[in-house]
């Protein structure tokens, strides 16, 4: 996306290379535009975390004029630049963007999930139940803790599987069909949730 | 119209079948899926008798209020029904019968699919094809 200097035409990204003038990102652009990179989905934390830097001293807003029209427009453009970082730097949600703006949702129907994973999350669902009525027993709190370890590690196991698909996908798109990347990230969603409950339960 | 709503509110209020049945009895076949969107996770459980008739249908739902009730409303259809009518049960009839918002139809599935996981479990336990589903 190539965008031009308001005040005096140029092409430019963020700061005008000819007048200085800041140049306004579009609202709910493409992340990787803001951050001037291209759009890869196996895209590194490396990158990501320069990019942002490299972004943010473009568009600081002290490089402008206090009150001046430039200032509000890289105050605007800051932000942008943070959200779409937020974005592309988890990858499960750097995943369901890819998705979704090809058109694919994550919950489309008839999704489900592998039998062995639903009945692990009955299991752990069941201690949870226990562990909510009975907050003083021991022992069901002892494998309430183990499940929370078990499924911090497959999370992360999970995650990086999604990483490698990711990578192929860019070097062969048709290697990994954006269905699979979907039932990964589904799945991921759903070991994501089971630990959110898990630490709710711990805490209370 | 009043029996209706009535009826609609005890699926959600008292859910009917709550519980299980032994999992290694071989009439009993068990359907656990889960719902990644929203976290959901359901069993369903069925327990054929001589005749091939479900006699029994008991359910254990992790989720939100839509999904036990889909789960309570599904049992409760079920029993009386052979495993072939049984797999024929729809989403649509689940949600008509409770007035599930379009946003729930995902619960809805969820009780169509723990019926056919648990007919198809039953069938690999007894060696006949659930290739049928």
């Amino acid at each position: 996306m190539r965008l031009l200097c308001p005040r005096c035409g140029e092409p430019s990204d963020l700061a005008c290379v000819r007048c200085g003038a800041a140049v306004p990102l579009t609202p709910g652009a493409d992340p990787y535009a803001a951050l001037g990179l291209a759009p890869r989905l196996g895209v590194t934390a490396a990158e990501l975390d320069a990019a942002r830097l490299e972004r943010a001293a473009l568009t600081h807003p002290d490089r402008f004029p206090a009150g001046s029209p430039d200032r509000e427009i890289a105050v605007r453009n800051a932000t942008l630049v943070n959200d779409a970082y937020r974005v592309l730097r988890d990858p499960f949600e750097r995943g369901r963007w890819w998705l979704e703006s090809r058109g694919v949702r994550l919950a489309s129907a008839g999704g489900g999930v592998p039998a062995a994973l639903a009945d692990r999350v009955f299991e752990v669902q069941e201690a949870l139940a226990g562990l909510r009525s009975r907050p003083g027993d021991a022992a069901l709190r002892t494998r309430v803790e183990s499940a929370r370890a078990e499924v911090t590690r497959d999370a992360a196991a999970r995650t990086a599987a999604l990483e490698e698909a990711f990578r192929r996908h860019d070097a062969a798109p048709g290697s990994v069909t954006l269905e699979e990347i979907r039932r990964g990230l589904a799945e991921l969603k759903y070991v994501l949730t089971l630990r959110e409950r898990i630490e709710e339960v711990l805490e209370a | 119209m009043a029996e209706t709503e009535k009826r609609i509110a005890e699926h959600f209020e008292k859910p009917r079948n709550v519980g299980s049945l032994p999992t290694d009895d071989p009439q009993v076949g068990t359907g656990t899926v889960g719902a990644p969107e929203c976290g959901d996770v359901m069993r369903l459980q069925l327990k054929v008798n001589a005749e091939g008739v479900i006699e029994d249908a008991r359910f254990k739902t992790y989720g939100c209020g839509s999904a036990i009730a889909s789960s309570s409303y599904v049992t409760e259809l079920i029993k009386g029904k052979t495993l072939d009518e049984a797999g024929k049960v729809k989403n649509t009839e689940i949600m008509e019968e409770l007035s599930l918002p379009p946003v729930k139809v995902h619960c809805s599935m969820l009780a169509e699919d723990a019926v056919k996981a648990a007919i198809a479990d039953y069938r690999r336990k007894k060696g006949l094809d659930a290739a049928k589903d």
